[in-house]
């Protein structure tokens, strides 16, 4: 039998807040699943829960077939990698990620092989005799992820393990947790709020909001199919257009204008919010340079400012008195130079919209 | 001169400390960790010595253990009497000084980071093993603290000690008691040198805290 990990309405409140409420997951042996969503979303709570440092107020979390919701930490054998590493600072490396070995009861002579081991695996032997305070903030998570490691957990759960990392060390550590994560099998629940490492990473996606799950799914899914205008707005960037709905099949009004639109509107409502993503909106050589597109959807606007975002080159276009961001590549970009000032027009392609009831928040 | 008072002193303090530490070290910590109905009713109870009258805390504590006291009349079946022997010096100097050692050792635990303990405990440690590798190592120095300060206070403690112990000389007279007995006796030649070896006495202790509390862990 597999050894998943299945939440079953899993609730949890603080006196009158639900930090968690009525969660429902399952994530299988050897996948790695990313909570994701912003702060005070309950992502941490459901990780605090499946480790043990919490109970669940209702529901149940259920691992290799029992329910495990009373079971003391000690007893689970789930690996926590903390934000803040939590390292012991009176003992050294050595003794770091020798630490679970020693409850175990194993035998003394073969501590020592497996603690190198893991150093090994984190890069990081040489400092086997230092204290956690002489190494840097990137190293003492290494040290963490070892440490985590050297018991053989069944599952991983990692605290935003590299939020408190410089942008360089951050990415570096994310590949290096996906590379162990890969040659280990082992299951791996992150948690984050950087939606570009729940990308990266997770073979799976929950997006949560206000202690709901509000999307599942791989990060293609989530990003090319966000479910609701949150989704959308906090997984990658969106532009959002408030619209009404109008008498004719497939077009809304935006302002004073119809917009066509490739996706079934909601059924009632007179309200409806379309996202569309900056590299979805393209820019036209000239308002009149259509070859075959929809012309209900050309905005014409001004270019407020030019951002280099390293690969891409981040267009602000105020139309109307709706600011819209458009990502052009470096290439795009170089063929059509725009310049803050410049008039220039905007396709929103039929097929690139993402339609919501309702008006936005 | 007699030197029986310096050497009770000792003695009790010592005795009145290692007291102090077996119930104040594990009063400490559910203090530090723990959230139950009645705890600031604990910590104020824990802090009560520290505040009143040296006479009001004798007082009880005679009522408790006297011969018609509820504790007295127990250990009196044993044939164990408390009430104006040293051992009621012992428990009057570690019911004085044990507010000291609480306060210090819960301070220290509260700094260590729980989230230590959280690690320890996902690696399988059980609370006692993380207890003494982890929360003890990390408040080592506020426990020296509070250890020593409470020695101090165990070894200057008069009112209760009078309350409880009387002033029996070559008995129940500890040090700051004889002093005061030389005082009224004027015999104030006595009263300087044991005064001095007092002095003398915290202070090498005082001295030898700041020069541990130097270490790393």
């Amino acid at each position: 039998m597999s050894k998943d990990l299945i939440l079953d309405r899993v609730s949890k409140h603080f006196g009158s807040l639900w930090a968690v409420h009525e969660v429902s997951l399952e994530v299988r042996e050897g996948e790695f699943v990313c909570f994701l969503g912003p702060s005070g979303c309950g992502k941490t709570t459901l990780l605090r829960m499946v480790a043990g440092f919490e109970t669940p107020s209702a529901g149940r979390i259920l691992h290799d077939g029992r329910v495990i919701n009373d079971l003391i930490p000690q007893k689970r054998n789930f690996g926590f990698v903390f934000q803040s590493y939590a390292l012991f600072p009176n003992m050294t490396v050595f003794d770091n990620v020798a630490f679970g070995l020693r409850a175990r009861r194993i035998a003394r002579a073969r501590i020592a092989p497996r603690v190198d081991e893991l150093l090994d695996l984190v890069g990081l032997r040489h400092y086997r005799e230092r204290y956690p305070a002489q190494l840097s903030g990137g190293e003492q998570q290494r040290i963490a992820l070892a440490r985590a490691l050297a018991t053989n957990p069944s599952v991983l759960l990692l605290d935003e393990p590299l939020s408190a990392l410089d942008a360089k060390i951050r990415v570096y550590l994310r590949s290096e947790i996906k590379r162990l994560q890969r040659e280990l099998g082992i299951t791996m629940i992150y948690v984050t709020h950087d939606q570009e490492e729940a990308l990266s990473l997770a073979d799976r996606i929950v997006v949560m909001e206000r202690g709901r799950v509000q999307q599942m799914g791989s990060a293609a899914e989530i990003y090319r199919r966000p479910r609701s205008s949150f989704v959308a707005d906090f997984v990658g960037t969106s532009n959002f257009l408030d619209c009404r709905r109008d008498r004719a099949e497939g077009l809304v009004a935006f302002g004073d204008r119809l917009l066509r639109v490739a996706q079934p509107l909601p059924a009632d409502g007179e309200q409806v919010s379309l996202a569309i993503r900056p590299e979805a909106v393209e820019l036209l050589e000239t308002p009149s340079e259509l070859g075959g597109r929809e012309p209900r959807n050309v905005l014409e606007g001004e270019v407020e400012t030019v951002t280099l975002l390293g690969a891409v080159v981040r267009l602000a276009v105020l139309v109307g008195r709706e600011l819209m961001l458009v990502d052009l590549t470096q290439r795009e970009f170089d063929r059509r130079p725009a310049r803050p000032g410049d008039r220039v027009a905007l396709y929103l392609p039929p097929e690139g919209f993402m339609v919501y009831p309702g008006g936005r928040g | 001169m007699d030197l029986f008072p310096v050497w009770l002193s000792l003695r009790v303090s010592v005795l009145a400390t290692a007291l102090t530490l077996l119930v104040g070290v594990p009063a400490a910590w559910v203090l530090a960790r723990k959230r139950f109905p009645g705890r600031d009713l604990l910590e104020g109870v824990v802090v009560l010595p520290l505040v009143l009258p040296p006479t009001v805390l004798g007082y009880y504590l005679l009522v408790l253990i006297g011969s018609q006291g509820p504790i007295g009349r127990a250990l009196g079946a044993f044939g164990i009497e408390l009430a104006f022997t040293w051992r009621a010096a012992v428990l009057a100097a570690a019911v004085g000084s044990i507010a000291l050692l609480v306060k210090a050792t819960q301070a220290g635990f509260e700094t260590v980071d729980r989230r230590l303990e959280q690690a320890a405990r996902t690696l399988g440690r059980s609370e006692w093993s993380i207890f003494w590798s982890v929360t003890l190592p990390l408040a080592w120095r506020s426990l020296l603290a509070g250890t020593v300060l409470a020695f101090c206070r165990a070894f200057g403690d008069f009112g209760i000690t009078l309350m409880v112990a009387g002033s029996i000389p070559g008995k129940t007279q500890t040090l700051p008691l004889a002093i005061y007995d030389r005082v009224q006796a004027f015999q104030m030649g006595e009263a300087n040198a044991l005064a001095l070896i007092a002095i003398a006495i915290t202070l090498l202790l005082l001295l030898g805290l700041s020069r541990l509390a130097r270490l790393r862990y």
